[in-house]
């Protein structure tokens, strides 16, 4: 167990920087998840923790001492990956066994933590297969296994359930929650899947364009996103965004019910933050159903405000009985809604 | 009617004649003669069984060439599989002019073998050798070395030749073995292990070894029937100690003008080769081929 520190972190590809000045505390036993969109920065910045790839630039502490040049190997870290990395002419045993074997641990013990790690991912059965003749699922467990028997100070996972169809990611999702909490370890994970995110972290980090847009509790992050990027980044389906331009135009009542600061540029709303109401009163602004997906529990539906470059999405508890071309009157509910100025930066407001 | 299952040899023959003429046919013919008396000075063909064999496998010749073959196999092979996967290991890092370095270690593949013999000539050359002259100017010798007039160095300058030859090929295969191995697979052995030879024995050679094998059946073979750049290095000598089988083959035929004997000496050279790649790849594991 130890904690991982970052400290003005750079890592430069010739001319591109991928990830730019880093700074960034993970507690001893912390689950900490990297969020970001695609290029954003995380899994090089996870490489980096790792010892796959030099740091152009800042300081890594491991438990406090120094990394940045200590080999990945030494460095007291076990990494999953998203394509498995397993070995394939190994036996699922030899896979998880391997690293022991490399650092000379003795083969009783090998074997005790093999089968223990074995017994608590389920793949008792499996020991003597190899991975090609395992499902992806399984594959994935014995990856996880592989780094649980080194019994590492910092577990490290790169997208490890990208690979997956999406039952078995959310059931993946769970054992590694369940994980964390049985071996009470340190773990940093990558994933571009905000579900995933918000469901694991004890921590997020938001990265993008290689910088950390905003770090905390998954909560508060959802219900007090710093900016723009992240307020539309968390959250399924994603926040709708209002351009208000000056007295707001077409969505003027709206300013007057929320009253926001003269800096405004932009309002977001959550799905689940609007009012629909059959008749117009102070505060509701005209709008007409242009879709309505109803998924059982919930009903999303598709609104066309006159003037607004997008489609507003809202979402609605069980069936919905709008259709399309439905004229509706809807307002946002005023503790649910962002503000934010010109730059993207949340102004706080009530 | 025209389906392809109802004529299979039809639609095949397009493909079938050509190997049929230009292997089949000569194999055979070759099988022919060598249970025949041809000879160009001589009239008439008569059957003569196997006394081309007999006589042929007593000659000091054969059994000199049989034994530099022979030699020449084992050491030249195992070196260049060795040599060709160290150096394709090299060539995948990243460096500068890595592209460059790439380039000139495949050049010698675009080199046809007498023109590499011209060149690995002036190499070896007595007197106005590039060897000789680098040994002289370190001064490690005074005089210089025969390195082609000698009969022990001649054959070790004709081993490095042909190893230098073939490398390229090795290279380029075992870099395409290499390159088929998933990267996160070798990352996964960075961190599970602390040393690069341990990260290769382990974990690489695993994944490549099946192309070695290959590697190493192809260079045999390349090596037993090696003929263009000895002949235009030594043309056999000093006296008999570069003297390959093939060599042999060209001399019985084309030299002494008798086919008969030639063809022999030829139909020994397949049937150890044949016995050659059975006893590789028995010695080797069964599973190699992923068939377990």
């Amino acid at each position: 167990m130890a904690s991982v520190e970052l400290r003005n972190v750079t890592k430069r590809f010739g001319a591109f920087t991928a990830v730019q000045g880093v700074d960034l505390s993970i507690r001893d036993r912390e689950l900490v998840v990297f969020v970001g969109p695609s290029g954003c920065g995380k899994s090089t910045l996870l490489r980096m923790i790792a010892g796959l790839e030099s740091i152009s630039a800042g300081e890594l502490l491991i438990g406090g001492r120094p990394a940045n040049q200590v080999a990945a190997a030494n460095r007291g870290i076990a990494m999953v990956f998203q394509s498995y990395a397993l070995y394939p002419h190994m036996t699922v045993r030899e896979n998880m066994g391997f690293a022991l074997r490399m650092l000379g641990t003795d083969r009783g013990e090998i074997e005790r933590r093999v089968r223990a790690a074995a017994a608590t991912l389920q793949l008792e059965g499996l020991l003597d297969r190899r991975p090609k003749e395992l499902s992806g699922g399984q594959r994935q467990r014995v990856a996880i296994g592989r780094a649980i028997t080194r019994e590492p100070d910092v577990f490290l996972f790169d997208e490890p359930l990208s690979n997956l169809d999406a039952g078995l990611r959310a059931q993946m999702r769970v054992e590694i929650a369940r994980l964390h909490r049985q071996l009470d370890t340190t773990m940093i994970y990558v994933t571009h899947d905000q579900v995933e995110a918000m469901t694991l972290a004890e921590r997020i980090v938001v990265l993008n364009g290689g910088r950390i847009e905003q770090q905390g509790a998954p909560l508060e992050l959802y219900e007090r996103p710093a900016n723009r990027f992240v307020a539309g980044f968390l959250g399924q389906p994603r926040m709708n965004f209002v351009p208000l331009g000056g007295t707001g135009g077409q969505v003027a009542p709206w300013l007057e019910l929320l009253a926001p600061p003269g800096r405004a540029a932009t309002l977001g709303v959550r799905p689940d933050g609007f009012e629909i109401h059959a008749a117009p009163s102070a505060g509701t602004v005209p709008a007409e159903v242009v879709l309505v997906e109803q998924l059982g529990n919930v009903s999303l539906i598709h609104l066309r405000i006159d003037g607004l470059p997008d489609l507003l999405t809202v979402e609605q508890r069980d069936k919905s009985d709008l259709r399309s071309g439905d004229t509706v009157q809807l307002q946002p509910q005023p503790r649910r809604s962002h503000v934010f100025d010109n730059s993207g930066a949340r102004i706080d407001w009530s | 009617m025209w389906e392809i299952r109802r004529f299979p040899v039809l639609w095949l023959l397009p493909a079938l004649l050509p190997v049929a003429l230009m292997t089949l046919y000569p194999v055979a013919y070759a099988l022919w003669t060598s249970l025949h008396s041809v000879m160009l000075l001589f009239p008439g063909e008569p059957f003569v069984g196997l006394d081309n064999y007999a006589r042929v496998i007593q000659s000091n010749y054969f059994q000199d060439a049989l034994a530099n073959s022979l030699a020449f196999t084992a050491a030249a092979a195992p070196l260049v599989v060795v040599l060709g996967t160290l150096m394709a290991l090299f060539l995948r890092r990243r460096f500068f002019g890595v592209q460059v370095v790439r380039s000139i270690v495949l050049l010698p593949w675009v080199l046809p073998g007498a023109i590499s013999a011209v060149l690995w000539i002036w190499v070896f050359h007595p007197s106005f050798g590039v060897l000789n002259g680098l040994l002289r100017n370190l001064h490690l010798i005074e005089g210089s070395i025969g390195w082609l007039t000698s009969p022990r160095l001649a054959f070790v300058s004709v081993v490095v030749a042909h190893v230098w030859t073939q490398i390229p090929f090795t290279v380029v295969l075992v870099m395409a073995a290499l390159a088929a191995i998933n990267p996160e697979t070798l990352e996964a052995a960075a961190i599970d292990c602390k040393s690069s030879w341990r990260r290769f024995w382990y974990v690489i050679f695993p994944e490549i070894k099946a192309m070695i094998v290959v590697l190493i059946v192809y260079n045999a073979l390349t090596a037993f029937t090696s003929y263009d750049l000895v002949y235009a290095m030594t043309g056999g000598g000093p006296g008999t100690a570069t003297t390959l089988l093939s060599f042999q083959i060209w001399r019985e035929s084309f030299s002494m003008y008798d086919f008969g004997a030639g063809s022999a000496v030829a139909f020994i050279v397949v049937l150890i080769s044949a016995v050659l790649i059975l006893a590789i790849t028995r010695a080797l594991p069964s599973d190699l081929f992923g068939s377990e």
